[in-house]
C-alpha cells in the first residue's frame, strides 16, 4: 500500500515538474514562424577560399548502406547515383556558377532531379551538344583533359577519358533491366572520334537530356576497367572504382560512412572575385549513414554533420532550439499533393462543371496554410521556379477562378449541373500519411457546405496503389514530383504500379498537345507547349492541386561559399560540395 | 422466500466487496472511479463533447487551452477535448470487447485443453507455444496488414492473440480443480462432460476469470493505441488516442505539445486506473494470486497477532 502511494506521489511530482517546461516550450515555439518564410536566402559570404578540411554531408539515401557501387548495373541504381556522384562525373548537370545564385541567379537549383535545358552545362563531361532531325542524332561534344585516376586494386594506371568510355557506359546502362523500356527511343550509341559521341534515335524525345545526361543512371559514366573488373565483387566493390570526379572513394564502413578524398587530377575550377581556383577546396568528403531522424538531429546540433539539404521540415523548431547558430533555409521541393478526381468512371465527376465546382468549393488557401505553412501556390503539374510554370495571377480568368474559394458559387454550379441536393463520394487516402487525413477531414467539412457528402477511406499504401491502378476510387490523394514538366505530363504511357495521370490524359486534346510537345527540339517552343498543356490540365479540373511541399536545408555556419543550392541534377550535390570550403571553427 | 434470501445474499456479497474495496484498496477505488468515468464518457460522448469529433475550425488551429477550447485545438482546428471524449468511446469499446473475446477464447481453450488432456492438450499447448513465441506486436501488424485496418479488425486481432496466450493460465487452474473430489464424484455418478465443465469447473474459476478480464482491458487499450500510433489500428479520422499521438501530433509536437500531451495523459491515466482496479479486484477476490496471505490476510494476521499479544502479554 505504502509503495503504491509513494509511486503515485512520484508520478504526480513528475507531472507537476513537466508542466513548466511544457508551457515554456509552447511560448518558445509559437513565436517562431520558421516554416512561413520560403527561400529566405541566408548565404555565407565568399571570403578567401581555404583548402583542406572535412565536409560531412547527409545524402538523400543516407539512412542505409549503399546497395553497391556499379553506377550502371546496381540493383538500387537510384541510390547508387548518390554514393557514386563524388567520384563519377555525369554527362550533364546544372551550371551553378553561371545561372545559380552565385551567378546570374536565374535558377535556384533547388529542384530535385530536373534542370531546365537552358541552365545545363558547366562542371560536367559534355561541353556542348547538337541535334539533327533527319536522321535523328544527338551529338555530344566531350570535355578534353579529363583523366581517370589510377587504381592499384584492379591494376589500372591513370589514363585519359574518351568517348569510348561514354559508349561503354551508356550502352551498358541502357540495357540495365531496371530502366525498362525508357530507352526504346535510342537505336545505338557511336563514337566518331575520341571526343564526340553520337546518340542515334528512332524518335525524338524532348526529355533526352534528363534521360541521357543527368536524370537517369546511364548519364553517370562508369569507368570500363571498374565495370569489367573481376576482383572481389567486381564493379559493385568500392575498392575497384576509378575516378574522374572531384573526389576519389577512399573508404566505406558498413553502417557508418563512405569517405572520399580530393582527386588531385580533377579538372574542375571556379572563379571567385576574379581569381581562378582549382576544385575541390575540401580534402575529405564524408557521407555518413544515419538510420534515424533523432540521431541526425543530434549530429546537426553538435556539428557532427555539416550539411543536410533534405532535413524533414518538422525538425525546424527543434533544430533551432538545439543550436541557434545552424543556418536553415526553406525551399519548395516541387512535390505537389493533389486530389485526383476519377473523371472517367464516376458518374458525377465525368461532368467537367461538377469537377470545377468541387475545386471552387475547396478552400485551397486554408488547406495549404494549415498543412504546408509557407507554401503559397500549387506547383502542379509544373513546379514553381520552372520556366514553364504559370502563376495563378497569370492564368486565364476561367482557370484562375478555380483557385478562389467560393462555396456559394460552387453550390450554384452544382445546382446548374443537376445536383441541387448534392451527392456522395468516397475519398481514398493513405493511413500512414501525416497530411492526407487532415486534408481529407477539411475537405469533408468544406464540401458538406455544397451538399457533397465525403466519406474517408483510409487504407495502407499497397491497397491505395491497387485501388488507384484499378481506377476503383472516386477521388484519391496523390503526391507528384513536378520538377520535370515532361514526366508528369507523359505519364499517359505509365506502367501499372506507377502513379499515372491517365485519368485526365485520356483525352484527344491532351494527347494531341502532348504528342506535339515531346517532339519539340527548341527550348522556347518546348517551354511554351509545356505551359499550354499544364494550363489545359488545370482548366479541366481533373486534379485539385494543393501547395508545394516545403523542404528544409540545414548547414553549419562554417560551411562557406555555399548559396543554398540543393541539386544540380539527380540528387546531385557534388558540384556544390566541390566549391564549399570550411572556415575555422 | 428462498429466492429473496439468495438475492439478499448476492447483494450483501457485492456490498461487502465494495466496502472492502473502499476500506482496503484506496488506490483500487480510485482506479474503479477512473474506469467508471471512462465508461460514462464513452457512453455519453455525444452529449459530453462540446464539438463534433472531426469538426475543423481552421481559424483556431494549434491553439492552447482556452475558454472556447478547453484543451486547445489540433493543427486543423479540431477541439482536442471533444476528440479525447470520443476517443474514450473507442478505448472503451476496444478494451471491453477485445477483452471479452480474449477471455472467452482463453476459457474455452484452457478448460478443454486441461479437461480433455492427452494428445488434444499436447497439440493445443504446442499451438499456444507457437503463438506465444512470435512477438505479439509483429504478429498483430502482419495480421492487420492482411485483413485491413479498422476497429473490428483490431478487436478481432487483439482478442484472438490475447485469448490464446491467456488460455495457459485457465488451463493450469482447471488442472488443479479437476482433481478435486467433487469433480471426480460427478464423473463417477455419470454426469455428462458439459455439465461437469459448466456446473462444477466454470464457477470455480470465475474469480480468476474476472481478474484476467480486468487485467486484459488495460493491455488491450495500450495495444490498440500502439497499433493506431503505427498506422495499423483504427484509421483516421476516428480519434483513437494512439492515433492522436501519431501523425500530425508528432509533426507539431514541439510547436503545440497539447496535441500529444492530452491523449498521452488520458491513455496513461486510464491504463493506470484500470490496472489499479484490476489489482485491487485480484487482491480482494483471490488473495492467493498475489502471493502470501494477501492484503486482507495480512491485515487479519496483524489483528490476530495484536489480539494475541494483548491476551498474552508475556509471549
Amino acid at each position: 500500500m505504502k509503495s503504491k502511494i509513494i509511486l503515485t506521489g512520484l508520478v504526480l511530482l513528475l507531472t507537476v515538474s513537466l508542466l513548466p517546461s511544457l508551457s515554456g516550450c509552447t511560448k518558445k515555439t509559437t513565436t517562431t514562424p520558421s516554416t512561413t518564410s520560403v527561400t529566405s536566402v541566408t548565404t555565407t559570404a565568399a571570403n578567401t577560399p581555404v583548402y583542406g578540411g572535412t565536409l560531412t554531408c547527409m545524402t538523400d539515401w543516407g539512412n542505409s548502406d549503399p546497395a553497391g557501387f556499379d553506377a550502371d548495373l546496381s540493383p538500387a541504381v537510384w541510390s547508387t547515383a548518390v554514393w557514386d556522384a563524388p567520384f563519377l562525373s555525369w554527362l550533364l548537370g546544372g551550371d551553378i556558377d553561371t545561372y545559380g545564385p552565385r551567378g546570374t541567379d536565374a535558377f535556384a537549383f533547388q529542384s530535385a532531379e530536373y534542370i531546365p535545358p537552358q541552365y545545363l552545362g558547366g562542371n560536367d563531361l559534355v561541353t556542348s551538344w547538337s541535334i539533327a532531325m533527319n536522321p535523328i542524332v544527338i551529338t555530344l561534344n566531350l570535355r578534353t583533359g579529363v583523366t581517370w585516376a589510377a587504381n592499384s586494386t584492379i591494376g589500372m594506371a591513370s589514363r585519359a577519358f574518351t568517348s569510348a568510355d561514354v559508349v561503354y557506359s551508356l550502352t551498358r546502362g541502357f540495357a540495365a533491366p531496371i530502366v525498362g523500356g525508357t530507352y526504346s527511343f535510342v537505336t545505338s550509341v557511336t563514337a566518331p572520334d575520341a571526343n564526340t559521341v553520337n546518340i542515334n534515335c528512332n524518335t525524338f524525345n524532348a526529355n533526352w537530356a534528363y534521360y541521357i545526361g543527368y536524370g537517369y543512371m546511364p548519364g553517370m559514366i562508369t569507368c570500363p576497367e571498374s565495370g569489367n573488373s573481376t576482383v572481389g565483387a567486381g564493379g559493385e566493390d568500392w575498392r575497384n572504382q576509378s575516378s574522374d570526379g572531384p573526389f576519389i572513394i577512399s573508404n566505406y564502413v558498413s553502417g557508418s560512412s563512405v569517405t572520399y578524398t580530393a582527386n588531385p587530377n580533377y579538372w574542375g575550377q571556379t572563379k571567385i572575385n576574379g581569381t581562378s581556383y582549382k576544385l575541390p577546396f575540401i580534402s575529405t568528403l564524408v557521407y555518413p549513414i544515419i538510420p534515424d531522424d533523432s540521431t541526425l538531429i543530434a549530429a546537426l546540433e553538435t556539428g557532427k554533420v555539416d550539411w543536410n539539404p533534405s532535413q524533414p521540415l518538422s525538425d525546424a523548431d527543434e533544430l533551432k532550439a538545439g543550436n541557434s547558430s545552424l543556418i536553415q533555409d526553406n525551399y519548395l521541393t516541387g512535390n505537389a499533393e493533389v486530389l485526383k478526381l476519377n473523371r472517367l468512371d464516376n458518374q458525377y465527376l465525368q461532368n467537367e462543371n461538377v469537377r470545377r465546382a468541387l475545386m471552387i468549393a475547396t478552400d485551397l488557401n486554408t488547406i495549404n496554410n494549415l498543412t504546408w505553412p509557407g507554401s503559397t501556390e500549387p506547383g502542379f503539374p509544373i513546379a514553381q521556379g520552372n520556366p514553364a510554370y504559370t502563376s495563378i495571377s497569370q492564368l486565364p480568368a476561367s482557370t484562375a477562378q478555380l483557385f478562389t474559394y467560393n462555396a456559394a458559387s460552387a453550390k450554384q454550379m452544382l445546382t446548374v449541373a443537376g445536383y441541387p441536393s448534392g451527392f456522395s463520394l468516397v475519398i481514398t487516402i493513405q493511413n500512414s500519411s501525416t497530411t492526407d487525413p487532415d486534408i481529407a477531414q477539411l475537405l469533408v467539412s468544406e464540401w458538406a457546405q455544397v451538399g457533397v457528402t465525403l466519406t474517408i477511406n483510409a487504407v495502407d499504401s499497397t491497397a491505395k496503389q491497387t485501388l488507384d491502378n484499378a481506377r476503383n476510387f472516386d477521388c484519391i490523394m496523390e503526391s507528384f514530383s513536378c520538377n520535370n514538366p515532361i514526366v508528369p505530363l507523359s505519364q499517359v504511357e505509365a506502367q501499372p504500379g506507377v502513379v499515372n495521370l491517365d485519368v485526365y490524359l485520356a483525352s484527344e486534346n491532351f494527347e494531341t498537345m502532348y504528342n506535339k510537345m515531346v517532339l519539340d527540339t527548341d527550348t522556347a517552343t518546348l517551354t511554351a507547349d509545356e505551359k499550354a498543356l499544364a494550363q489545359a490540365i488545370l482548366d479541366d479540373a481533373g486534379f485539385i492541386p494543393f501547395g508545394d511541399q516545403v523542404g528544409l536545408n540545414v548547414y553549419q555556419p562554417w560551411v562557406k561559399n555555399y548559396y543554398n543550392e540543393t541539386d544540380t541534377g539527380y540528387h546531385n550535390r557534388v558540384p556544390m560540395e566541390a566549391e564549399i570550403w570550411i572556415a575555422a571553427h | 422466500m428462498a429466492e429473496l434470501t439468495t438475492e439478499t445474499k448476492k447483494q450483501s456479497k457485492l456490498t461487502e466487496l465494495v466496502k472492502r474495496m473502499i476500506m482496503e484498496q484506496p488506490l483500487g477505488t480510485i482506479g474503479a472511479m477512473i474506469t467508471l468515468i471512462l465508461l460514462f464518457t464513452g457512453i455519453f460522448a455525444r452529449w459530453l463533447a462540446p464539438y463534433g469529433m472531426n469538426d475543423p475550425h481552421p481559424l483556431s488551429a494549434l491553439q492552447g487551452p482556452s475558454f472556447t477550447f478547453w484543451l486547445g485545438t489540433d493543427n486543423i482546428g479540431r477541439d482536442l477535448l471533444s476528440r479525447l471524449i470520443y476517443g474514450a468511446r473507442i478505448s472503451m469499446i476496444v478494451g471491453l470487447t477485445a477483452s471479452l473475446l480474449s477471455v472467452t477464447i482463453s476459457v474455452i481453450l484452457g478448460i478443454l485443453s486441461a479437461y480433455i488432456g492427452g494428445a488434444f492438450d499436447l497439440i493445443v499447448q504446442r499451438f499456444v507455444d507457437a503463438v506465444l513465441s512470435i512477438p505479439s506486436l509483429l504478429l498483430l501488424m502482419v495480421v492487420i496488414s492482411l485483413i485491413g485496418t479498422g476497429m473490428w479488425q483490431v478487436i478481432f486481432c487483439l482478442g484472438i492473440s490475447n485469448g490464446i496466450g491467456g488460455s495457459r493460465m485457465i488451463r493450469s487452474l482447471v488442472i488443479g480443480i479437476k482433481s478435486n473430489l467433487y469433480v471426480q464424484a460427478a464423473v463417477s455418478v455419470g454426469a455428462p462432460t458439459w455439465k461437469i465443465l459448466i456446473q462444477h469447473i466454470l464457477p470455480n474459476i470465475m474469480a480468476p476469470i474476472i481478474i484476467i478480464f480486468s487485467m486484459t482491458v488495460p493491455s488491450v487499450i495500450l495495444a490498440e493505441a500502439g497499433l493506431s500510433f503505427l498506422g495499423f489500428g483504427i484509421p483516421p479520422p476516428a480519434p483513437s488516442w494512439g492515433g492522436m499521438l501519431s501523425g500530425s501530433a508528432r509533426k507539431y509536437m514541439f510547436k503545440d505539445p497539447w496535441m500529444a500531451l492530452w491523449p498521452g495523459l488520458a491513455l496513461a491515466i486510464v491504463v493506470y486506473g484500470v490496472n489499479m482496479f484490476g489489482d485491487a479486484l485480484r487482491d480482494l477476490l483471490d488473495p492467493r494470486m498475489r502471493g502470501g496471505a494477501g492484503r486482507y490476510g495480512t491485515i487479519l494476521k496483524r489483528r490476530i497477532s495484536k489480539v494475541t499479544a494483548k491476551e498474552n502479554p508475556t509471549e
